[in-house]
């Protein structure tokens, strides 16, 4: 196979070798909007050829042609444009609403005009980007995208997000595999959003095949910006923003503001020898009195002890900076574009996260046709961050202050029997770093060596090293370790440690491109035009990471791990190797038609006893009737229709019998039998995905300035997961828990709609106004022996929702039966429904819950529907107004956060009056601690997390004159922006989105970092 | 330009070839061995030293603890892993007459009952003996399979080798047999599990599961028998590099063969007396407890435990689990496990093991905390090792060993319990009073004062309570002498101290007070559905859920 394959490129090679030429002359152009701002990375190509420019940062172009020739210039979100050459071209292109005439290349492998595209397939261009968006590009993304979750869940810096094309194909996560102009990278995460100058995704495998098994979650490619050839004069630009973060708190209280303990005769609540609750003199306090808490115990008595709110002594409002400048240009044989960017935040906790990205983009002409781009980023990033327990601070009695200081310390613990720490106090005795250095390399050389052939080869690399330090002090000397034995880390005599991690993803990539046109190459007179892509990928993902750790520290300096007395260590590895051919035709029946098939075959390393190739097919097709008719209102038809088949590879050495190991210290090492067995014969996990859908463009002429151009975007598709690797468990008495295996499959299904419209469009005003929806759901279709599979609080049952909540319900009649048919009340007169619907034993007080083994479908984390609201407004040109809105509806919260506030009685909720029966209403807390089920789920913490967010509002005005510095600045731009300013919700904790994310363990609040409200404002040059 | 081409070609070529080799697909872990590695001297030790994170790890505590807590020498009052349903009282009967029904409401059977499914995750409690043992059981089978073989060569003094090996792995399977078959109603015999892929469906009784259980104990002592203490042996067992014991867990010296051998006889003695109520024991059943008994452990005999490295680790439970570290302390550590007041109130007055070992100077140390039932409180904390208690550690480098199988004093108390039940009352006293001095617990002698027959077994149920705390006997003990049976049974205990807060009754005072309690337990657990589900028993099987 691979010597055809290598025997046709030498052939072609060589049949292509007496190109000719003939006269040029040189074109120097810009190519901006209808405003005049530049167009950064339009596409200028010589109609008919293969000859083309990219217009830089500035829109500015060169490009050799021969005289007369017609240029057709192409940029996403704008409506392409035909010109003739000459010396000197000033180009604008007017804003494109439907969409619909990018030129794409991901998932269809070869660019072309996304009018003729058989899949899906979404675009986002660096414009679209809301300005608020300031730390990482998921940011960026969030609600722009029909069908992409894009689930931030943290506001603490650095956080990363969960990303979900359309639905969840295996157990594992399905994070996209992303690509950084053609080449396959570790993630989003730490690369540079100011650079940006597009982003293309497609969602599944019907667009995925063509990168192989790894495709099957969707792709998601960024292309970086470039400089443009003889461009004269550099292009500089310099921008800066500085944001103000707060934490999002919610709309109600989360603790209680009164409590039920016992107090003495002036009020003063007392501890368990009768003494008013008082701290010792190391700040340790004793435990409340709250016993005899019997049925008629009510919640009422105001605290007489100063009480402190725990959320704002513990997060802080939050200042970050955020600086970028770039420096692009080129040369008659090459073009630059430079990027820096420099980005430092404070955490509302305390500490800093920075981030630098350095980027340089660099092409050069080798020669006639062959062409070398280097596109280089380099990451510095750090922080020093301590996030402190969430739990405690949330949970701290009312009274407990934590900034007080006892003894010159901060106590490490608040309360001796339930061992609650001091949040704040750990900054005192921890300190920590992390370090990352990323450089991201991409190197593409390209021949066209004729009309015929194009040869490319890409290689990539992505090298990754992490250094984690952490350190907790000698605390001897704390009081609270002298006299309690209390410390924060490992060991009250100190521990330092440092992991070290390095990873590296290699990516290479060659690939053959053969175009035909029949008419043109061949006279025969038929409009068809094919192209052929024959590729070669190979990749190669090596992690090594070890760590070491010293314990007791002595009492002087330095802090180092050689100056502790004992020592510890171990380490990790992960190597995974795949590679595999593709073939990818496509056929066109000029503009009306076409048709694609792909072929993918790949090898995967840890193959055992399985070392054969995993063959993925691929076939998508469209058609466009608007070619058939021609309509003052419809103006675009496109159906289209795909099927693609891709998967996830066994993780690395899940194929090879390993047995565990460890070290005992003193003695050595040991050999035991794993928790759970892998397999020999594990099978590639495999999705298989049919998309149908339409493009249309709408222009409705109704009016001269109102809906003057509608697109729309539907899309429907059904996917299938099957042979998803998870354990297949044991009996306990097989020795193991079980042995990974090929035991579950999915399906799933949804549609997607994106809706652009031109609302109103003048010369003073426009309006823009942009729509996506998505349904997204998943269903489990088969488990391992029908059996369910338990995963904490979610139980993967066969025929229900992935992800779902599964726990005990309370009762809501009395004639409530288990799932045997039994009747759970056999004296009805003993129990009574509650103000809040659900039964109530009338001599205990408590809540009545299904037993722990008749548990039932409690709720669903995943959204029944997303949508996403985005308006542009643009007056007198220079002021833009936009805001985006995004609903996440029908989905549930299980608020674990507020469950374990009722084990200790200090939810809001033990205020609330409640009553049954002849009961009087009274916040009585031996019914509210009833439903705490010590934090086994309950049906009663399933809230409703639909949420609708503000989640971007912008004001920006670009001056292109301003007095003074006209001579100086091109353009300057001043922004006003927010994010998540508002939202509305019933969610009672502090923020739905900050839930758990992953397929099975999606949707809880456990004491997360609540995400940030921002603002920002910013100031934009360019010279 | 042609150069440039032909680069272009080469380039593309290399990469295709080199990139391709089928033989770059097979990686290997390069940190985790493979399970062949077991099949050499070099493997094979350090598999049999790898048992202790089977039979000493988290789940063996957690079920541990529940002994503890069943046999009310110490509470948790945490649902964690179940441990507070384990232990739910069902009613307590206040000296002013009030009872007080637990806050859960059913017995105990009903509650863990309730959550025998894989769906209750950490809180079916009747996972935790079950795995360890069962997984322990797979990994001797495991060495037994590679000891065993013909063709397996050691080097240097083989015939030691292998007969250490063999013996760990009858003793331990042994020892796994009798834990499960004196906790479950029922059991598998699988004696294939882990070298093979074998799962046995037929579920036998209990006696039947003692049966095997003895079985792997007399093959273990056969392994034993007629070896001696050389320097082979010593290095298998001494915490050192060839050991098959971690240094931390021969703090107390390592048994010899013939000590070994006495364990085993001791571990058959207390399968016999655990598992058959006292009140339906026969002299014959005596008689063997006392034969048993006397060719245990002796004075100076070691048994297997469990400590600390000198830095304060424990690589095998990290820093967590053992009851030294999950003990309530005078130092304000541990806060899960408590010592019971019904411990408490077992000690004689003077009993130097009390003053040494207990503290109430922090006045109320817990009291039914969140309400969770008032048999949940103590004005005591145990003193660490390092303010010269037994029990408990502040730093954990002091040397406090967990128990992890009998010990002299257990079999002290058996010949005892054995003699007095044969109305050979001064002779058993007189390993009452042994095992009280060998514990330096400064007590009068007992022995030879002329005590009843009535009085020589209080003094020996006092005695057990006291010299076995956190000795793994508790739970069993208080099932054979019918204190966990429901009173129409003839069950309950009279008399315990219960912390009862005030508001309780008549009561207007945090005291202290004699109260009638009512355990109402399990007699042996069901077989967990995390078995079950996937290991349904066979037509021919014995019940697997108690009635």
């Amino acid at each position: 196979m691979m010597k055809k394959i290598l025997m046709g490129f030498t052939f072609l090679i060589l049949m292509g070798l007496g190109s000719a030429m003939a006269q040029n002359i040189a074109v120097k152009g810009k190519v901006t909007t209808d405003k005049g701002e530049p167009i950064a990375g339009a596409s200028i190509q010589v109609k008919s050829s293969t000859t083309g420019a990219i217009a830089g940062v500035d829109g500015s172009f060169t490009i050799s042609v021969k005289k007369g020739a017609k240029l057709t210039v192409v940029a996403v979100g704008f409506e392409s444009k035909e010109v003739t050459a000459a010396p000197n071209l000033d180009i604008q292109l007017a804003q494109d609403i439907k969409f619909l005439s990018e030129v794409v290349v991901t998932g269809v492998g070869v660019a072309r005009d996304k009018k003729t595209v058989g899949i899906d397939l979404a675009t986002l261009s660096s414009k679209d980007i809301p300005k608020s968006a300031t730390a990482s590009i998921e940011q960026a993304l969030q609600g722009k995208i029909a069908g992409a979750q894009v689930l931030i869940n943290s506001g603490a810096p650095g956080s990363g997000a969960d990303i979900v094309l359309r639905t969840y194909t295996s157990l594992g996560g399905s994070y996209p595999l992303i690509l950084l102009d053609g080449i396959q990278v570790y993630d989003l995460y730490s690369l540079d959003l100011s650079n940006i100058d597009r982003v293309e995704v497609i969602k599944g495998a019907a667009g995925g095949t063509l990168y192989g098994a790894q495709g099957g979650n969707g792709v998601i490619q960024i292309f970086t910006k470039r400089g443009s050839k003889n461009s004269g004069k550099p292009t500089i630009t310099v921008g800066t923003k500085y944001t103000s973060d707060n934490i999002l708190t919610g709309g109600w209280p989360l603790v209680n503001q009164f409590h039920h303990y016992q107090t003495d005769a002036t009020g003063y609540i007392i501890d368990n020898n009768g003494k008013p609750v008082a701290p010792d003199a190391n700040g340790l306090w004793p435990q409340p009195s709250f016993v005899n808490t019997d049925i008629n115990t009510v919640n009422n008595k105001p605290f007489k002890e100063a009480t402190y709110n725990h959320l704002s002594q513990a997060f802080n409002p939050a200042y970050s900076s955020n600086t970028n400048i770039s420096v692009s240009g080129g040369a008659e044989k090459f073009d630059y574009a430079f990027t820096g960017s420099f980005f430092k935040q404070k955490n509302v906790v305390r500490n800093y996260f920075d981030r630098t990205n350095l980027t340089l983009n660099l092409g050069v002409e080798l020669a006639k046709h062959l062409t070398l781009r280097s596109n280089t980023q380099l990451i510095l990033q750090g922080d020093d961050l301590l996030n402190g327990s969430r739990f405690d601070i949330i949970q701290s009695e009312n009274y407990f202050d934590f900034t007080k200081m006892y003894k010159g310390f901060t106590p490490t613990t608040l309360i001796k029997e339930a061992g609650q720490r001091n949040p704040l106090s750990e900054f005192e005795q921890h300190e920590r770093y992390s370090k990352t250095n990323r450089m991201v390399q991409g190197f593409n050389l390209n021949y066209k060596l004729n009309k015929f052939v194009e040869l490319d080869y890409k290689y990539g690399i992505d090298i990754w090293n992490t250094e984690n330090f952490d350190y907790y002090k000698n605390q001897t000397a704390v009081p609270q370790y002298i006299s309690n034995g209390y410390f924060w880390g490992n060991s009250g005599k100190g521990s330092v440690r440092d992991d070290y991690n390095r990873s590296t993803y290699q990516n290479s990539l060659a690939s053959l491109i053969l175009k035909t046109d029949f008419e043109k190459d061949f006279h025969i007179n038929l409009p068809i035009t094919t192209v052929t892509q024959v590729s070669y990928d190979w990749r190669k993902d090596k992690r090594h990471s070890f760590w070491v750790q010293g314990t007791e520290l002595p009492a002087f300096p330095p802090v180092s791990i050689a100056n502790t007395n004992t020592r510890t260590g171990s380490e990790g590895a992960y190597e995974f190797v795949t590679y595999g051919t593709m073939i990818n035709q496509m056929v066109d029946w000029g503009k009306i038609a076409g048709a694609g098939f792909t072929l993918r075959s790949d090898y995967s390393s840890a193959f055992g006893q399985g070392s054969k190739p995993f063959t993925f097919p691929r076939g998508n097709i469209y058609i466009r009737p608007s070619q058939f008719f021609t309509s003052d209102f419809i103006s675009d038809i496109k159906l289209r229709g795909a099927y693609g088949e891709a998967g996830v590879q066994p993780g690395a050495y899940q194929r090879q019998s390993t047995i565990g190991s460890g070290n005992f210290q003193g003695t050595g090492v040991y050999l035991a039998i794993p928790g759970t067995l892998n397999n020999p014969a594990l099978r590639v996990q495999v999705t298989s995905e049919l998309e149908i859908g339409s493009d249309i463009a709408i222009t409705p002429k109704i009016s001269a300035n109102w809906f003057k151009n509608i697109g729309l975007t539907y899309n429907y598709y059904v996917r299938q997961s099957k042979d998803i690797i998870d354990q297949a468990p044991a009996p306990i008495s097989f020795g193991a828990g079980g042995q990974v295996d090929n035991v579950i499959s999915l399906k799933s299904h949804g549609m997607e709609l994106s809706l652009d419209v031109a609302v109103y469009k003048s010369n003073k005003f426009n309006w823009n106004f942009g729509y996506r929806f998505s349904n997204p759901k998943t269903e489990v279709v088969s488990t391992y022996l029908g059996q369910p599979v338990i995963k904490g609080a979610y139980a993967l049952r066969q025929g229900q929702n992935l992800g779902v909540f599964w726990g005990q319900y309370t009762l809501n009649n009395l004639n409530a039966v288990d799932q045997n048919g039994t009747k759970y009340i056999t004296n009805p007169a003993g129990f009574a429904i509650s103000s809040y619907g659900n039964v109530v034993d009338i001599a205990t007080g408590k809540a009545v819950l299904s037993s722990s083994n008749d548990k039932a479908l409690m709720g669903d984390p995943n959204p029944k529907t997303i949508m996403n609201f985005i308006n542009n407004f643009t007056i007198m040109n220079n002021l833009s107004i936009s805001f985006q809105v995004d609903w996440f509806n029908g989905n549930q919260i299980y608020n674990e956060t507020r469950q374990w506030l009722y084990r200790d009685r200090r939810s809001v909720d033990f205020d609330m009056p409640v009553s049954w029966g002849n009961k009087a209403a009274g916040a009585y807390p031996v019914y509210y601690n009833s439903l705490y089920n010590s934090v086994s789920p309950t049906s009663w913490f399933v809230e409703d997390g639909s949420f609708v967010r503000l989640r971007d509002v912008s004001v920006s005005y670009t001056a292109t004159k301003i007095l003074g510095f006209i001579n100086v600045f091109k353009s300057a731009t001043f922004t006003l922006s927010g994010r998540n300013l508002w939202t509305k919700t019933k969610y009672s904790g502090l923020d739905p989105e900050s839930v758990s994310t992953g397929s099975v363990g999606r949707g809880y609040d456990s004491f997360g970092f609540p995400n940030l409200k921002s603002l920002q404002c910013g100031v934009n040059f360019t010279f | 330009m042609k150069n440039n081409i032909f680069g272009f070609l080469i380039l593309s070529t290399i990469l295709l070839l080199a990139s391709c080799s089928k033989t770059s697909l097979d990686l290997k872990d390069p940190v985790s061995p493979t399970i062949s590695s077991v099949n050499s001297e070099s493997g094979v030790v350090p598999f049999a030293l790898g048992m202790w994170t089977k039979f000493a790890g988290a789940d063996y505590w957690i079920a541990a603890h529940n002994h503890s807590i069943m046999g009310d020498e110490a509470f948790i009052p945490w649902g964690n892993y179940g441990w507070r349903w384990a232990s739910q009282v069902f009613k307590i009967t206040l000296p002013d007459g009030t009872v007080v029904t637990n806050p859960i409401g059913p017995a105990q059977k009903i509650q863990l009952q309730s959550t025998n499914s894989r769906e209750a995750g950490e809180y079916n409690t009747f996972q935790y003996e079950w795995t360890a043992m069962y997984y322990t059981i797979a990994s001797a089978n495991t060495l037994l399979n590679v000891a065993k073989a013909p063709s397996f060569t050691f080097s240097g003094d083989a015939a030691t080798k292998q007969k250490v090996l063999k013996a760990w792995a009858y003793w331990w399977r042994g020892w796994a047999y009798s834990r499960i078959g004196s906790m479950y109603i029922a059991g598998v015999v699988n004696n294939l599990s882990g070298a093979s892929n074998y799962i046995n469906n037929n579920f036998v009784s209990s006696a039947d599961i003692i049966k095997e259980a003895n079985a792997n104990l007399d093959s273990a002592k056969t392994v034993l028998t007629g070896m001696t203490t050389n320097s082979t042996y010593t290095s298998m067992l001494d915490g050192s590099s060839t050991s098959i014991v971690p240094a931390f867990c021969n703090k107390n010296g390592i048994p010899s063969p013939d000590n070994w051998s006495r364990l085993c006889n001791t571990m058959k003695a207390r399968n016999l007396l655990v598992n058959k109520k006292t009140k339906n024991f026969t002299t014959a059943d005596w008689l063997e407890v006392q034969n048993l008994a006397s060719t245990g452990l002796k004075s100076g005999d070691v048994t297997f435990t469990m400590g600390f490295t000198s830095d304060g680790n424990n690589d095998i439970v990290g820093l967590f689990w053992t009851p030294s570290i999950m003990l309530s302390d005078n130092n304000g550590n541990g806060g899960w496990l408590f010592c019971s007041e019904r411990l408490i109130q077992e000690y004689k007055t003077g009993d130097a093991r009390f003053t040494r070992n207990f503290i109430s100077d922090y006045g109320i140390v817990l009291m039914n905390p969140r309400s969770r039932g008032i048999q949940y409180g103590t004005v005591y904390h145990a003193i660490d090792a390092e303010d010269g208690g037994d029990f408990t550690t502040m730093d954990n480098t002091t040397n406090v060993q967990a128990y992890l199988a009998p010990s002299y004093e257990e079999n002290e108390l058996m010949l005892a319990e054995a003699k007095i039940n044969q109305n050979n009352i001064d002779a058993g006293l007189t390993h009452v009073d042994n095992v009280r001095s060998y514990q330096k617990a400064s007590l009068t002698t007992v022995s030879g004062k002329g005590l009843t027959l009535a009085l020589a077994k209080e003094e020996l149920r006092r005695e057990r309570r006291v010299a076995l705390f956190l000795r793994g006997t508790a739970f069993y003990d208080a099932r054979r002498w019918n204190v966990i049976a429901p009173v129409a049974d003839g069950g309950g205990r009279a008399g315990a101290n219960i912390l009862v807060p005030k508001g309780y009754g008549t009561y207007t005072t945090n005291a202290i007070r004699p109260c009638f309690m009512e355990y109402n337990y399990m007699d042996y657990f069901d077989v967990p559905k995390n078995e079950l589900d996937f290991n349904p028993s066979s037509a021919t099987s014995v019940p697997v859920r108690q009635q």
